[in-house]
């Protein structure tokens, strides 16, 4: 029963009015509006201390958990680690600090199930923050992890264009240098190629990272790039002897051997010890002596050359023979080497440097033969000797075989 | 021109007719403001003082776990044993000696005051409750916080209002009010909470009650994010779009839903009445005994099923539990969630009947993922899903399980999951379990609540469901008492039905009529004679009991169709309607 109510008929007066009379203070509105006001303020001021206090608490707790399971990660404890890290982000539910740490934890652990459990905290985090870049570095590293090249790409490419909260142009540059290292050892040059290009426009002036980029350059395939970034390194450093090495590895990749000479020159010049320049820069140099192709050569020596490959390629076919018991006069000829070695005997025969003077035209199909020979027998017997490679590398140059 | 070929008038249909105020007695204050406005502004006083209580509440269940399990989680030790248990004992003597009120959930405490106490909440309820609930979940009981909450919040509304003096009609309607912004503040998830109270309380829609339940909703949640932030209880995993074949494992979710819920509530239906059959001295042990075995269980190496649970409903939701981990929580949850449950423990179902639908959903995701790769995607949105899941077997709340899984998501590509999840769940439920849980709490208290999955199911009787065809012969005021003689003269019904001009419908008896003439009134016209009554206008679709309340005064009633008025389509009696409801229920 309240006032504005009918009055029901066994009653004289308002029975809520008649309740009004008897304690007037205490039933007027305006004194029950202003307690309830005085209540909810009360009661305002109460939640506000206790969740102060709480929430310092909580912090409390989030800090000195996260600090413990920290402490674990780097000391290696990881279960320990994850059990403190969890505890940490039930008391810190808005950090994602906390929760990337466990991540990372979990991921250090290393079991399926824990990596199975660190993607679906990054997955979540990821959701909430897709512009992370650290989220999307650790998340690229586990679809990497798993074999999935296109995912690990997408979250490299996150990572790099995402958000840093430190040091954004090195840890960029890191992250993709990661994503390069992951390509190339998955053999995807082209992808390789293209993030190489753009990590070389971040690449400061230093000789030791202009090395690496040319390496990784060498390593995609890409000769051209990889010797400007070699020359830079030298450049910047001229006392660099590997980048003088990877000049010349790059340069003899691009079979420009006159350049690969000079660079290897160099290169063992200042590093005796390199063996790998070493035996390049002998090969260079036989390239260069053996090559009848190579210009502001005269006519004479050009014959020569060739009449010495031929020589040269009959040594090898022969000694292959013998290693691997081949019979090279057995009639008819059924095997390559043997094809090989009577096609040779008889050009040898009949090639003398005057008659291919007098007659131009054979120097293409004798060098054919000799290339297809040196090919012939590089597949059977394996690796050839240094003066053999460079006939072989003679052939690629001039492109033999294609 | 016969009564069909007349034109149509526009007529506004009356209102039903309440009787007439005899003395509106003034008040200064109150005509300033009007009803409905005064108590809108009272359901936002009340979602804030509600959402203030419950943003205590919440601290303290914080603070009592912290201070009894440690800060450490999931929580290890002795401890796991001792402080459930001893608490326990302490519970049970608070609510035997000080708060008999407060046992139970909070739910059907909160509807038996609605529909049996009208709205009358004691404020020393809300205290018991406030105190024993949150010291309970702090020890590691296996329940939850938001069912207290509701009660929390209704026993504030209750009181505001009777302190107000409301009349008993908006104190019974204030209840649910603050029921719902209590649950919203409890859950953090406004909308659950509204369609929560209106499924699960209310059992009906009201304009005039969901206005306010929204406003005092709005306002819990502001206060209770002003003061928790906005972080939900649990973080939700991301959610990719659902394959067409990845729906058979939702319907297999489903099917294990329905079944983990039927034992479930076959479970606190059995413990509960062998419990509360014990001799009353046992009541002071109970909830101790209940402390003691959930310790253990927790001691064990599961403490996961201890207190509300929401830190591992978020941990399952990242994954972080493998297959044969997942489900064997949700089996130890229904366990200890039945103990705590059962024992009389104050504290809720509705967190632990989330953290067994998320493990749950968690577990079928997982070896669906294990059996068949290609086709699940991830076991966490299987989690996600598992709680409407049980929230529609278990709770019987469907719509409200659909929108929950949508509200705390953010995501509308889940909805087909949801539906066909919780679609078989619930039929699986209904089937096996036709009585609710909440229904069959109460009838185990001794109560005879209303039960809303009744009421929202219940066949409504038509007015078309009795009505017979309109009558052969209908008069017009217009005509001489002598014309309407003739024409009554051979009607065999009686009661003849007048056309009134302008417009509407009035009734005369055939023995009126004949004497009407006897008395020298046949050359006056039918309208002059008649009372000026209107028959009020009352159409096919109708419920039956509106009919009801004018058979009173309108022995024979015109049903009249809603396009034109002129057109009567039937009429009914006391008889059709007796006719009809006894026809009703014995189909």
């Amino acid at each position: 029963m309240r006032c504005g109510e009918p009055i029901p008929p066994e009653e004289v007066d308002c029975p809520y009015c008649a309740g009004r009379k008897q304690y007037p203070f205490l039933h007027r509105e305006p004194v029950l509006i202003a307690a309830i006001i005085g209540i909810s303020i009360g009661l305002w001021l109460v939640a506000h201390g206790v969740t102060q206090a709480y929430g310092h608490r909580q912090d409390h707790l989030a800090r000195t958990w996260f600090a413990a399971g920290d402490k674990e990660l780097r000391a290696g404890n990881y279960p320990t680690a994850i059990a403190d890290l969890q505890t940490a982000v039930v008391y810190s539910h808005d950090s994602p600090e906390v929760r990337l740490r466990l991540a990372e934890a979990l991921v250090a652990e290393g079991t399926p199930h824990r990596i199975r459990q660190a993607q679906a905290y990054l997955r979540a985090l990821w959701d909430e923050q897709p512009g992370d870049a650290t989220v999307n570095l650790q998340l690229a590293r586990l679809a990497a992890r798993s074999g999935d090249v296109a995912g690990a790409e997408r979250y490299y490419n996150g990572a790099i264009y995402g958000v840093w909260a430190t040091d954004p142009v090195v840890s960029r540059r890191d992250t993709r240098l990661e994503l390069v290292r992951f390509l190339l050892a998955r053999d995807l040059f082209q992808h390789a190629q293209s993030q190489l290009i753009a990590l070389a426009a971040d690449t400061p002036q230093d000789a030791d990272q202009l090395v690496q980029l040319g390496r990784m350059f060498l390593q995609a395939g890409d000769a051209g790039r990889a010797l400007q970034e070699y020359r830079l390194a030298a450049r910047a450093q001229p006392r660099n002897a590997a980048a003088f090495s990877g000049a010349g590895l790059a340069a003899f990749q691009q079979a420009d051997y006159s350049v690969a000479r000079g660079y290897f020159q160099r290169a063992v010049a200042l590093d005796p010890a390199d063996n790998r320049s070493t035996d390049l820069l002998h090969v260079s140099e036989l390239v260069l002596q053996l090559d009848p192709y190579a210009p502001r050569i005269g006519r004479d020596e050009r014959d020569r050359r060739v009449v010495a490959d031929i020589g040269r390629t009959l040594n090898r076919i022969q000694e292959c023979a013998t290693a691997k018991f081949i019979d090279l006069n057995a009639q008819p000829a059924v095997g390559t080497l043997d094809m090989d070695f009577q096609q040779l005997t008889a050009l040898k025969a009949s090639t003398t440097a005057r008659a291919l003077s007098e007659n131009p035209d054979r120097i293409d199909p004798a060098m054919e033969l000799v290339f297809r020979s040196q090919n012939d027998a590089s597949q059977i017997c394996g690796q050839p000797a240094a003066d053999d490679f460079a006939i072989v590398l003679i052939g690629r140059a001039n492109g033999a075989g294609q | 021109m016969s009564d069909l070929e007349r034109p149509a008038e526009p007529v506004v249909s009356p209102e039903p007719d309440l009787a007439p105020p005899k003395v509106q007695h003034p008040h200064t204050f109150r005509a300033a403001f009007r009803e409905e406005r005064l108590f809108l502004l009272l359901a936002v006083v009340i979602g804030v003082l509600s959402g203030l209580l419950v943003v205590c509440f919440r601290v303290f269940i914080e603070f009592c776990r912290l201070w009894l399990l440690g800060s450490e989680i999931p929580p290890t030790g002795l401890r796991l044993i001792i402080a459930p248990a001893a608490v326990g004992l302490v519970v049970a003597a608070l609510v035997m000696l000080a708060f008999q009120r407060a046992r139970g959930s909070g739910v059907n405490q909160t509807k038996a005051a609605l529909f049996i106490y009208n709205g009358y909440i004691p404020f020393r309820t809300v205290v018991g409750k406030f105190i024993c609930s949150a010291i309970a979940i702090g020890s590691g009981q296996s329940l939850g916080p938001e069912d207290p909450a509701l009660q929390i919040g209704a026993g504030i509304a209750s009181a505001l209002g009777r302190r107000l003096h409301l009349s008993r009609e908006r104190v019974r309607l204030i209840a649910p009010i603050g029921a719902a912004a209590g649950l919203a503040a409890a859950f953090n998830a406004p909308i659950s909470a509204v369609l929560f109270v209106i499924e699960e309380v209310v059992g009906r829609w009201s304009a005039g009650v969901l206005g306010a339940v929204v406003m005092a909703v709005v306002a819990s949640t502001v206060v209770e994010r002003w003061f928790l932030g906005f972080a939900p209880l649990f973080r939700t995993p991301p959610i990719g779009a659902v394959r067409p074949a990845e729906l058979i494992g939702y319907a297999a979710l489903g099917v294990a839903g329905g079944f983990a819920s039927l034992v479930f509530s076959k479970a606190i239906e059995i413990f509960r009445a062998r419990l509360k059959a014990m001799p009353r001295w046992t009541q002071y042990l109970q909830p101790a005994v209940a402390g003691l075995l959930i310790g253990l269980i927790g001691y064990l190496g599961f403490p996961q099923v201890m207190g509300a649970g929401y830190e591992y409903v978020d941990r399952a939701m990242h994954e972080q539990y493998p297959w044969q981990i997942l489900g064997i929580l949700a089996g130890l949850k229904i366990l200890s969630t039945t103990i705590s449950f059962v024992s009389g423990t104050p504290g809720g179902m509705f967190a632990p009947t989330l953290f067994v639908g998320a493990m749950l959903g968690g577990f079928i995701g997982a070896v669906e993922q294990m059996l068949f790769p290609h086709l699940a995607t991830s076991s966490a949105v299987y989690a996600l899903v598992g709680i409407g899941v049980m929230f529609a077997a278990f709770l019987r709340a469907p719509m409200t399980s659909v929108f929950m899984v949508l509200e705390v998501s953010g995501n509308y590509s889940i909805i087909l999951p949801v539906i066909i999840s919780n679609a078989i769940a619930y039929l699986i439920s209904r089937t096996f379990q036709p009585v609710p849980i909440f229904e069959m709490l109460t009838r185990q208290d001794g109560l005879d609540l209303p039960s809303m999955e009744e009421q929202r199911e219940a066949a409504v009787l038509r007015l078309e469901d009795a009505m017979q065809p309109p009558p052969q012969r209908v008069l017009y005021d217009d005509l001489t008492v002598d014309e309407c003689v003739r024409i009554a003269g051979d009607a065999k019904d009686e009661y003849l039905l007048v056309r009134r001009s302008p417009a509407g419908w009035s009734l005369i008896k055939k023995d009126e009529i004949v004497k009407m003439g006897s008395l020298g009134k046949g050359e006056m016209s039918l309208g002059s004679v008649l009372p000026p009554r209107i028959m009020p206008y009352l159409h096919p679709d109708h419920p039956l009991d509106t009919a009801l309340r004018y058979i009173h005064d309108w022995p024979e009633l015109a049903v009249v169709h809603r396009a034109d008025f002129q057109q009567v389509v039937g009429m009914i009696n006391m008889d059709d309607i007796l006719a009809a409801y006894t026809h009703s229920k014995a189909e």
